[in-house]
């Protein structure tokens, strides 16, 4: 993923290629999913409040001191 | 399987975006630690 994303990255173009809503979208369904089958997911839950915040702030960045 | 995949691209995201953060507040050279970042071990996971 990096090597596909380096040239934007470089020219700091972030844009994604995901909304934010449709991530959270999966997101709730991965989460969703690993409850009902006791599968621990502690860093998609960490993204999954990222993502919210990213929403609540209708931003699609997350880097810090960039809005 | 399309969740298996979208949770983990989203979890890279968000991993790539804070280490970049965090070099270059550290004064890494940014085209030159994206290069690195891509032609090592992490790029591939």
């Amino acid at each position: 993923m990096i090597q596909f994303k380096a040239q934007y990255l470089k020219e700091r173009n972030f844009i994604p290629a995901f909304t934010v809503n449709q991530m959270i979208k999966d997101f709730d369904l991965v989460l969703d999913t690993g409850k009902a089958t006791n599968a621990p997911m502690p860093i998609a839950t960490i993204v999954r409040q990222l993502l919210g915040i990213m929403k609540a702030r209708e931003k699609e960045t997350l880097i810090s001191g960039r809005w | 399987m399309k969740l298996v995949l979208n949770m983990q691209v989203g979890i890279i995201a968000a991993m790539i975006g804070e280490a970049l953060t965090f070099g270059e507040a550290g004064g890494v050279q940014w085209n030159q630690m994206i290069d690195i970042m891509a032609n090592s071990i992490v790029s591939t996971p």
